[in-house]
């Protein structure tokens, strides 16, 4: 029980990854963007392609470290070539409007990686030392979602400094409450939704590459796991990065309880609670009309 | 943004609007067989399924403003009834089931869905939509992943099938347009413009939006019926939330102000993806590059673009018939 609720934690923060780069470009940009799952997956890649070359059968650590951060570097670089080419034209349509081309941008991606890599699956395997379990206090938990809640802490931590404590989280702050504003006050609002950009799609590549050694890569992945981070952006109430964390580790938790006690209950269980929640609270928890929280 | 108030037009104008395209797809329908191979002919049903599948979905996202990216549930719940029951029911009788099947499921999720707006809505279907997406494929009596194979229609030959698509979408295009262009239609649409204004009029905006959406959801399920009987196989893939952005595409390619916008979207976007259907991974990229381009260069999509490209040519000023408001920019 603790053991499974401990996995859902670790994979509750890896939902985070996704969904607080998420709710950073909707919060700035007023964009709700479909091609975030492209950017996750691409990530996913980026590291395949990294270790590729080794034996299947062991990936040394320090290769696998270098190969998230790369990834997830690399993926921001893709993130600011795409914003600077078609996410300025997308801000300027309506808001279904720039959902459509968001979507369309995501069929692009997805494309791309099956021309690259194909649709069979490819996998990673654990890096040594990290495919094993401890046990801590009589219950057994995976070093994997060790790592995963480690890094979850790190960047919401993280997170919360640069935007609270920082000139660039001003600046982001300021933009997410009144663009036109800052226009007049002369903030380079340009500048800082680039800066915006690159760091929710850095988040999603980074969310993507340590998914690596849990999922199996297909470029399906994109589209799979953005339905997830929506859900969790509009249950947490969308633009509020706390509540993206409270709603991805509830999600979870909730689906790893389902996949150790009632399996067929495992996916679903998202858009159960999404349901409920909705139905009880359709502002999502955290209520956050305009600005970042 | 004002609204483009329809104007009043003679019955005998209207009927031209109606019959006009209509024959044009009626002579396609009793040509085809005759100087077309089987696989063309199976694109060509395919064809004809997605426009119905468009126009109907055009009544929530052209004609009242309601992106749902929930259809593709509705298309399979259609196309599994018929699965299900194939070999017990008769075709006309199990067809209407679908669709009656189809408009209950999609009068529940209206239930919840129709009490978020913009964005939020969209993704509201979307995600009960997946839902339905994933019962499916975990629940083994509906064949799980693999779905269901070996859908016959009882004696109907390859020309036979051919005749019952062609015949149930016409039926069902022309039931679409009276009802598009009905008291219930503008009402739609004015309720697209100011469902505010409307409420203070007296119109019981929630229950036109369910409406529009039970009626969506009705000839989505219609649509897929007929993807059942004419592919022979159903899957839960038909029901992916991606495939649910394809009828909103072959709208807004189409021109989502016209009505028959939807169905000159679905001939286009269909046709195209058959012809990429050897460039795996391609398809994809020029569909996302097409949808962008609409959006950015196009919002009132080939329609509304013959439509100006013609005033400007014919250049009577003075009779010119505003061009329907796309998606606004």
């Amino acid at each position: 029980m603790l053991g499974s609720i401990f996995a859902g934690v670790g994979d509750g923060f890896l939902l985070f990854l996704i969904a607080s780069g998420l709710t950073l470009i909707f919060g700035v940009m007023r964009i709700l963007n479909f091609s975030h799952g492209g950017y996750f997956m691409l990530g996913g890649y980026f590291v395949y392609q990294a270790v590729a070359s080794g034996s299947p059968a062991s990936l040394p650590l320090p290769l696998f470290v270098v190969a998230v951060l790369g990834g997830a570097l690399l993926v921001g670089a893709v993130g600011i070539a795409t914003e600077r080419l078609i996410f300025r034209k997308i801000y300027q349509l309506s808001d279904i409007a720039s959902l459509l081309g968001t979507f369309g941008l995501l069929l692009v991606i997805e494309g791309v990686a099956e021309v690259i890599w194909g649709v069979n699956p490819m996998s990673v395997p654990f890096p040594t030392l990290l495919g094993k379990s401890i046990v801590i206090g009589g219950v057994r938990v995976g070093t994997y979602s060790i790592v995963l809640v480690g890094v979850g802490i790190v960047v919401a931590v993280g997170l919360w400094v640069l935007l609270r404590k920082t000139p660039f989280g001003e600046r982001a702050r300021a933009v997410a409450e009144d663009r036109y504003v800052c226009e007049l006050a002369g903030v380079n609002t340009a500048l800082v939704s680039t800066a915006v950009f690159a760091l929710g799609t850095v988040l999603a590549g980074l969310g993507g590459a340590l998914a690596t050694p849990l999922i199996a890569l297909t470029p399906d992945v994109a589209t799979a796991f953005i339905i997830e981070a929506f859900a969790i952006v509009i249950v947490g109430g969308l633009g509020s990065i706390s509540g993206a964390l409270i709603a991805a580790i509830g999600f979870g938790v909730a689906d790893s309880l389902a996949i150790t006690y009632y399996p067929p209950l495992s996916g679903v269980i998202f858009f159960i609670l999404m349901f409920v929640v909705l139905l009880v609270r359709p502002q999502g928890l955290v209520n956050n009309a305009r600005g970042l929280a | 943004m004002h609204a483009v108030l329809p104007k009043r037009r003679g019955g005998e104008a209207r009927a031209v609007g109606l019959a006009g395209p209509l024959i044009v797809i009626v002579i396609a329908i009793v040509v085809i067989p005759s100087i077309a191979s089987g696989a063309t002919m199976f694109l060509m049903e395919q064809v004809l399924i997605q426009i119905l599948f468009a126009t109907s979905t055009n009544f929530l996202f052209g004609r009242s403003h309601m992106p749902s990216f929930g259809q593709a549930a509705f298309f399979g719940t259609g196309a599994y009834t018929v699965a299900l029951w194939y070999s017990y029911i008769p075709v006309a009788a199990l067809l209407v089931l679908a669709m009656a099947f189809s408009a209950v499921c999609s009068a529940v999720i209206a239930a919840v869905s129709i009490r978020t707006r913009g964005i939020i809505f969209a993704n509201v279907t979307l995600a009960l939509g997946q839902g339905m997406y994933l019962l499916a494929v975990k629940t083994s009596w509906v064949g799980g992943e693999n779905g269901l194979p070996g859908i016959s229609a009882g004696s109907l030959s390859m020309h036979g099938i051919w005749y019952l698509t062609g015949g149930v979408v016409v039926a069902a295009i022309a039931v679409c347009w009276v009802i598009y262009h009905s008291p219930f239609g503008i009402t739609l649409q004015a309720l697209r413009e100011d469902p505010i204004r409307l409420e203070f009029l007296g119109v019981r905006v929630a229950r036109y939006r369910l409406a529009a959406f039970t009626l969506a959801g009705a000839g989505a399920g219609l649509a897929g019926g007929l993807f059942a009987y004419t592919s022979g196989i159903v899957t839960p893939g038909t029901m992916y939330w991606t495939q649910s952005g394809y009828p909103i595409l072959m709208i807004l390619v189409g021109g989502m102000g016209f009505f028959w916008g939807p169905v000159v979207g679905a001939v286009f976007v269909t046709l195209l993806l058959n012809e990429l259907s050897g460039h795996p991974g391609w398809d994809l990229i020029i569909l996302g590059l097409v949808l962008i381009g609409v959006l950015l260069f196009a919002p009132r999509g080939l329609l509304g673009l013959v439509k100006s490209g013609w005033q400007r040519f014919a250049g009577s000023a003075e009779r010119r018939d505003p061009v329907p408001e796309g998606i606004a920019p």
